[in-house]
């Protein structure tokens, strides 16, 4: 027998009680840690019920008046096709809850997270019981106020391509009157020419008189001429035109659908990376304060302390410098 | 080390090497919990100190960038919050920083306002902060030119502030000194500054010890001895330039300026106040 074996297992036995009671304080403190944390909080089941599961996710807060209560434990669907959510609340705040409470869906500001909110009712009933059911309502967001403009614009846009239409008819009355101007003209010229020739043929006394008024009536229809080749010009340019405007609009068309479509991607994007980010931010500040406030971590984290602004006998400012 | 511990017959065999492996695990955990229990643990700080301690700090920060109407609403949500869980200390710091911010914007009134909350507290405040208030409100007079009532709050002062430990000695004697000047009294204001600077290069406070030195020339120059002003003012400059301080560069400039003129050097006297006019125009451009 080894003349040492006895002092080295009485050392092997000292070294395992103090490895056990270091694995004992160990298993403590993170039970604190989880315990502060609310890892131990009771907990209120509560239930509601939603045509549709857009928007709802397991983990979203559940607040009331700006608080968080409780979150969003379960999404499922039910046989009869509707979705049951289950909440979870901390008991502690159920008092605020009453049996005729309602739950909306709706988000933090125009693009923040989607949340749950409780609305207490009026009737001033009991609060909720465990396992209550909620009514359910989904306020409106930033997509459904885009399809309603979205709704109010199309009528606009419709009525646009009929006026287009019927000014582009070579039947209507717009063309009608072009040609009818057309007419007119061609008339006007004619009637200019015979008045001419009449006036040349009339007596030579008055020649002068009919020269000026010759003059007159040629300047006329000159201006004539020009108002028939401006119709001329405008009725070949016209359908052209039209066809541009019509064009346009239906390319106003696409480009309005190609935003409304930006604007749902966005919607059901950005409030997620928004919510993913403060999500993590959020997580970040709880480990962060959890570490600084833990046992451990208050010895090597220093807390902050108001300081004073140093007093500097110069603030008074120089004397002889004045 | 810990194999050094043990006799070399120890050091032997595989069961001794475990004994060894486990005692080197438990030396670990111990350090550990040992590093864990340092000094007394502290208490965690409750949200409303921190969040006052943050409004503090931003406080600070917003006077460093100059923006004092920010930096008053600051230091009074931290006040608020220092005065809802009767935090004594947090209560006289944001006080008298406040009547410092008011002293800036010009509103002396409500400076002394602050200040009085302090002073008419009794014995609840630390006496390190009673002084603190008794200083800057002596300040105030001071800046105001009423020298009477700023000596009046100077003595009060240096009831509290007799020995080293207070830590606005330095600060309290250069203010007498100053305050001495203004009564061209510059043989007291120079006794008084080399006390100071005495007091300020022990604590290496080197603002208030380059204040000291220029306080020391300044009554030179008052007491017509234009060369013995030259050396606390080089000194003091070179203080002011390490710490970036244009203003009082641009003063120590004028102090040399008016030092070499008393000599006679014109063209020297010129130049320091070529070069003083060139560091108040830049500071202005930054402002």
């Amino acid at each position: 027998m080894d003349l040492d074996s006895v002092p080295q297992r009485k050392l092997r036995w000292q070294a395992l009680w103090f490895v056990l009671a270091a694995l004992l304080l160990l298993g403590a403190l993170l039970g604190g840690v989880a315990w502060k944390q609310g890892t131990f909080a009771k907990t209120t089941q509560l239930f509601f019920f939603a045509k549709s599961a857009d928007g709802m996710n397991k983990g979203m807060a559940v607040k009331f008046r700006g608080f968080r209560i409780g979150t969003v434990e379960e999404i499922s669907l039910e046989p009869n096709g509707s979705v049951k959510v289950r909440l979870l609340i901390n008991s502690a705040h159920t008092r605020f809850v009453p049996q005729d409470s309602t739950a909306h869906l709706t988000k933090e500001g125009m693009i923040g997270a989607s949340i749950i909110e409780i609305e207490a009712g009026a009737t001033g009933a009991s609060p909720v019981a465990n396992n209550g059911v909620l009514a359910f309502t989904r306020l409106r967001d930033f997509n459904n106020i885009a399809e309603e403009l979205a709704g109010q614009i199309q009528p606009i846009l419709n009525d646009v391509k009929k006026i287009t239409v019927m000014v582009n008819d070579p039947d209507g009355e717009l063309r009608q009157t072009i040609k009818n101007l057309n007419t007119l003209s061609a008339a006007l010229l004619e009637t200019r020419q015979e008045l001419s020739h009449l006036v040349q043929n009339t007596d030579q006394g008055l020649d002068r008189t009919f020269g000026r008024l010759d003059t007159v009536i040629g300047n006329a229809g000159e201006r004539l001429d020009q108002v028939g080749a401006s119709l001329k010009t405008l009725n070949e340019k016209l359908p052209d035109l039209m066809l541009k405007v019509d064009t346009s609009l239906d390319n106003a068309r696409a480009a309005t659908a190609n935003i409304k479509k930006i604007t749902e991607e966005g919607v059901e994007q950005v409030p997620g990376i928004l919510r993913d980010g403060k999500a993590a931010a959020e997580d970040t500040r709880e480990v962060l304060g959890g570490v600084k406030n833990s046992w451990l971590g208050r010895s090597f984290v220093p807390a902050p302390t108001e300081t004073l602004i140093p007093l500097d006998s110069h603030d008074s400012g120089s004397v002889s410098g004045k | 080390m810990i194999a050094a511990a043990y006799p070399a017959s120890r050091r032997s065999g595989p069961a001794q090497r475990a004994t060894r492996a486990g005692s080197a695990w438990s030396c670990v955990l111990a350090i550990l919990l040992l590093a864990a229990c340092a000094g007394a643990p502290k208490d965690p700080q409750n949200a409303r100190l921190a969040q006052a301690a943050d409004y503090n700090r931003r406080g600070e920060a917003a006077l460093r960038q100059g923006d004092h109407r920010k930096a008053l609403a600051l230091y009074e949500a931290a006040l608020r919050i220092d005065l809802s869980v009767e935090n004594l200390d947090g209560v006289a710091i944001n006080s008298i920083n406040l009547a410092r911010l008011h002293q800036m914007l010009g509103e002396n009134a409500r400076a002394h306002q602050r200040l009085d909350a302090v002073l008419g507290g009794g014995e609840i405040f630390s006496r390190e902060y009673i002084a603190a208030a008794r200083l800057r409100k002596a300040m105030l007079y001071q800046a105001a030119n009423d020298l009477d009532a700023a000596a009046s709050w100077a003595a009060q002062t240096a009831d509290l502030c007799r020995d080293s430990a207070c830590i606005w000695q330095g600060t309290l004697l250069n203010l007498r000194a100053r305050l001495a000047l203004a009564r061209g009294d510059f043989a007291a204001a120079l006794t008084l500054a080399g006390q100071a600077l005495g007091v300020n290069r022990g604590r290496d406070a080197r603002e208030e010890a380059a204040n000291s030195l220029r306080l020391q020339a300044e009554a030179r120059i008052g007491q017509k001895e234009f060369a013995a002003a030259l050396a606390p003012l080089d000194e003091a400059l070179a203080l002011d330039k390490a710490l970036g301080l244009p203003e009082r560069i641009e003063q120590d400039l004028q102090r040399l300026a008016d030092a070499h003129a008393g000599l006679g050097h014109v063209d020297e006297a010129r130049a320091l106040r070529t070069r003083a006019a060139r560091v108040a125009r830049q500071e202005m451009k930054i402002d």
